[in-house]
């Protein structure tokens, strides 16, 4: 603005007074319109992360709805679980009670359930071989059901039989007959193999003895479990799992074998928690800009501001014409970045689907975007408007020295 | 007029704070979003399978991706006995859980995977993991394993239930491998739900002067095509891992087989299923730039708009046009260039700092953009700075087809007090 030192004469008109909030917005609005130009300018610079925002969130959530319905479409089959202590970091290292398995075997819908003892210890053949195995104490007969396994020979039926699992008796090269040295703590105990098993888990790098014997030979173990793995029937239920859940809330970790719905369900959420991190920058770039924004509202509309001050409007309503430019300019970046990103998502999925002819379809969520929509006009305005307030106490200091 | 007298008409219509906030907002931004779209892409370009110039991929064709299908380990000969394979690993991947997140657990042959891979040790020993695993140095960071550590491991296509592994080793890699827990072959047909007779697929480490992967596909492809059906088991080297698994008892297997030699990256699952794919990281990336090129642009349109009328003046008073774009150009460059430098150490800084950032995990895999950030300072700089030059040329010859200055000041301040 060109000074002056020509004199001035301002008549103060007593009718220009603003009666109310609608006058005085409809003022802001009418400005901001004669000013097409710049207004349009700053619509453009606060409008792109609006775009961005809005535009990742309907990707974002046509991705995940698109993961939900692959997940849901997996076959998800019989329920397995593992139950083992939750002090403990794996269930070969923890120790429950032997109850637990008796009550959870009870529990209704739970289609069989099997108690393990689980020993470190080390195996030796006639050649003195060595190696680490893991020695089980379980119910081999319902072992073999439940695993599908293939038992060759026999099974252990005594305190001095075992069986041994597939790979360990390649390893230690053991046939069925041949004796094998166990030694589980500085006990040393030979036994004969009874049988040999292949269940395609980890009972193949095991021996395998019953648990009943397994604690009359080691009887500090008696009435104490590893863990215990059970089974809930394919039509059971909230109601069996919230039992189980009972059962289990006091000191037990439950692992559930879940298939693959699960892990893609997670793949969903990986991005949904990098989309709100992504949406937290974008917010606050928003803001950043927004204050760059109000500077350029500053140095136009405080002309009407100083003007409007000379000729007897009081400061508040001054500062709220300039305001009220701000929120305008900010509603309609707003509808405008919502608008923007819709139409962004649907053309990146056109072109993604032209591309590679993957189809991936944006997901309108209105209550993800119109919280999104607030969260920006919220950031945008207090950007711009927590800078007009720092602003505005050096503009009114100026203006009353100069109207005096 | 020099550059200093320029940017103090841009100062005196505050002007210049507000451009510098805003480029070093967008650069961050730009360079944010760099950091984290390359190390996407990383994942979905990355040789997850482990196939490189002189490693050749052997898997299924028909599979969605080139870890899911299925092979007869019985191929091992077959490819063993190929011209110029100087060695052949037999491989099952078996995505899992680990303490509640998804990992891909690999099953090999620790003989012949250590022929395949460089491997730095970086905790342990990592050369005979037969009764237990090795662990990448990502998964080992992000849920703090060391060598000793007891891990529990929960496929999700194989019912074997919790499978407890002790980890003998940490490793380095430099490559996707760095996300995976490595554990004997039985292992991962466990995890996967395979019987002992089949794998996913083979890797073979070619000599690059004497075959390639075309004549490795073409001579498989034959020997699959003209196989008899005859019952067959896998011969093993002595002492070799592999010849402690229980023997096959199905009938052969390479009767039909159709098999794919380097098959498209470990991308394919995501791309197929989710539409995560390169391109869609690609197109993302555009949509990024030209949503913070269209605020860069107005920004520097908008500096250049508040000083108007000086500009206009200097025009009047007789300025060419081509020292007033020079004088411009230069300073909205060098704002830029500090900017972009500026934005591009916040981003470094907003990566390190804020938990989500420094890692994540896209599907199986832990992706680290802090380690790309360094990708994203050349386009911090060349965005802003590019955007400059074009704003500057176009803003300026705007400016000089409304030259009449005099018309605008009295059009623009009566219009204004009209108002009220």
């Amino acid at each position: 603005m060109w000074r002056t030192r020509t004199q001035v004469k301002i008549t103060c008109n007593p009718t220009i007074r603003i009666q109310s909030i609608w006058q005085l917005f409809s003022l802001a609005l009418k400005l901001v319109l004669r000013r097409i130009d710049a207004s349009a300018i700053l619509v453009l610079m606060l409008a792109p992360t609006v775009v961005l925002l809005v535009g990742t969130s309907v990707v974002a959530g046509g991705f995940a709805t698109q993961a939900q319905t692959v997940a849901s479409l997996l076959p998800s089959g019989e329920q397995r679980f593992t139950a083992y202590s939750n002090s403990s970091s794996s269930p070969s290292a923890s120790v429950i009670d032997f109850t637990v398995y008796t009550r959870l075997r009870d529990v209704n819908g739970v289609q069989w359930a099997l108690p393990f003892l689980a020993l470190n210890g080390t195996a030796s053949n006639r050649a003195n071989d060595l190696t680490q195995v893991s020695i089980i104490g379980t119910n081999i007969t319902e072992l073999i059901s439940v695993k599908s396994a293939e038992l060759t020979g026999g099974l252990a039926n005594s305190s001095s039989e075992v069986d041994v699992g597939a790979i360990s008796a390649k390893v230690l090269a053991l046939g069925i007959g041949d004796n094998v040295t166990l030694n589980v703590a500085g006990e040393e105990r030979t036994f004969r193999v009874a049988g040999i098993v292949n269940s395609s888990s980890q009972y193949d790098v095991a021996v395998l003895l019953p648990l009943e014997y397994a604690w009359q030979i080691w009887p500090r173990y008696t009435g104490t479990l590893s863990y215990v793995e059970f089974s809930l029937s394919p039509g059971g239920t909230q109601e069996s799992l919230g039992s189980i859940r009972t059962l289990t809330s006091g000191g037990l970790y439950t692992v559930s074998e879940q298939g693959l719905a699960p892990t893609i369900s997670s793949f969903a959420n990986q991005v949904s928690g990098l989309i709100g991190v992504w949406t937290a920058v974008l917010l606050v770039l928003s803001a950043v800009i927004a204050v760059s924004a109000s500077f350029r509202i500053l140095s136009v509309a405080g002309e009407e501001f100083r003007v409007s001050r000379v000729i007897g409007a009081k400061t508040s309503t001054a500062k709220s014409l300039v305001f009220y430019e701000l929120l305008i300019v900010s509603a309609v970046s707003v509808t405008a970045g919502i608008g923007g990103g819709v139409v962004a998502a649907d053309i990146f999925s056109a072109f993604l689907r032209a591309l590679s002819g993957v189809g991936l379809t944006p997901l309108v969520d209105p209550m993800r975007v119109g919280l999104l929509a607030l969260a920006s006009l919220c950031f945008i305005i207090g950007g711009g408007g927590g800078t007009l307030f720092l602003i505005f106490g050096r503009a009114s200091k100026n203006l009353i020295s100069y109207s005096s | 007029m020099s550059l200093g007298q320029v940017s103090r008409i841009l100062r005196s219509k505050k002007a210049l704070v507000p451009l510098v906030v805003i480029l070093v907002a967008t650069s961050a931004a730009f360079s944010l979003s760099s950091s984290i779209l390359l190390s996407i892409y990383s994942v979905q370009s990355g040789a997850a399978l482990g196939q490189s110039q002189n490693i050749v991929v052997v898997s299924q064709r028909g599979s969605s991706t080139g870890f899911s299908g299925e092979l007869p380990l019985s191929l091992l000969g077959t490819l063993s006995g190929l011209g110029g394979v100087e060695a052949v690993s037999p491989e099952v991947f078996a995505p899992s859980v680990i303490l509640g997140g998804p990992v891909m657990v690999r099953g090999v042959d620790p003989t012949s995977f250590l022929q395949m891979q460089q491997l730095q040790t970086l905790d342990g020993k990592i050369n005979n993991f037969s009764s237990g695993a090795i662990v990448g140095k990502d998964l080992a960071a992000k849920y703090h394993i060391h060598a000793g550590s007891t891990v529990s491991v929960v496929g999700d296509l194989g019912s074997a239930g919790v499978v407890d592994l002790r980890v003998s080793g940490i490793f380095s890699s430099r490559t996707l491998l760095d996300s995976e827990l490595v554990a004997p072959l039985w292992v991962g047909q466990w995890l996967r739900g395979f019987a002992y007779n089949s794998v996913s697929l083979f890797r073979l480490k070619i000599d690059p002067t004497l075959t390639s992967a075309s004549l490795v596909a073409a001579t498989v492809s034959s020997i699959v095509h003209s196989a008899k059906n005859t019952t067959s088991t896998p011969t093993f080297l002595p002492g070799s891992l592999l010849s402690f698994l229980p023997s096959a008892s199905s009938t052969s297997d390479l009767q039909g087989l159709s098999v794919l030699v380097q098959p498209s990256s470990s991308g394919q699952f995501l791309s197929s299923e989710f539409g995560l794919s390169e391109d869609s990281v690609w197109l993302f990336s555009a949509l990024v730039f030209i949503a913070m090129s269209v605020a860069l642009f107005f920004s520097f349109q908008e500096s250049i708009e508040s000083a108007r009328r000086e500009f206009q003046t200097l025009r009047q008073i007789g300025m060419t046009l081509r020292a007033l774009v020079s004088k411009l150009l230069a300073v909205n460059l060098i704002l830029s260039a500090i900017a972009g430098l500026c934005g591009w150490v916040l981003s470094v800084l907003i990566l390190a700092v804020v938990p989500g950032l420094e890692s994540f995990q896209l599907a199986f895999y832990i992706v680290r953009p802090f380690s790309e950030s360094g990708l994203g300072l050349p386009i911090a700089l060349a965005v802003p700075v590019a955007e400059a030059t074009v704003a500057t040329f176009l803003l300026a010859l705007r400016l000089d087809r409304g030259r009449n200055a005099s018309r605008y000041w009295l059009w623009e301040s009566g219009g204004n007090n009209a108002a009220l």
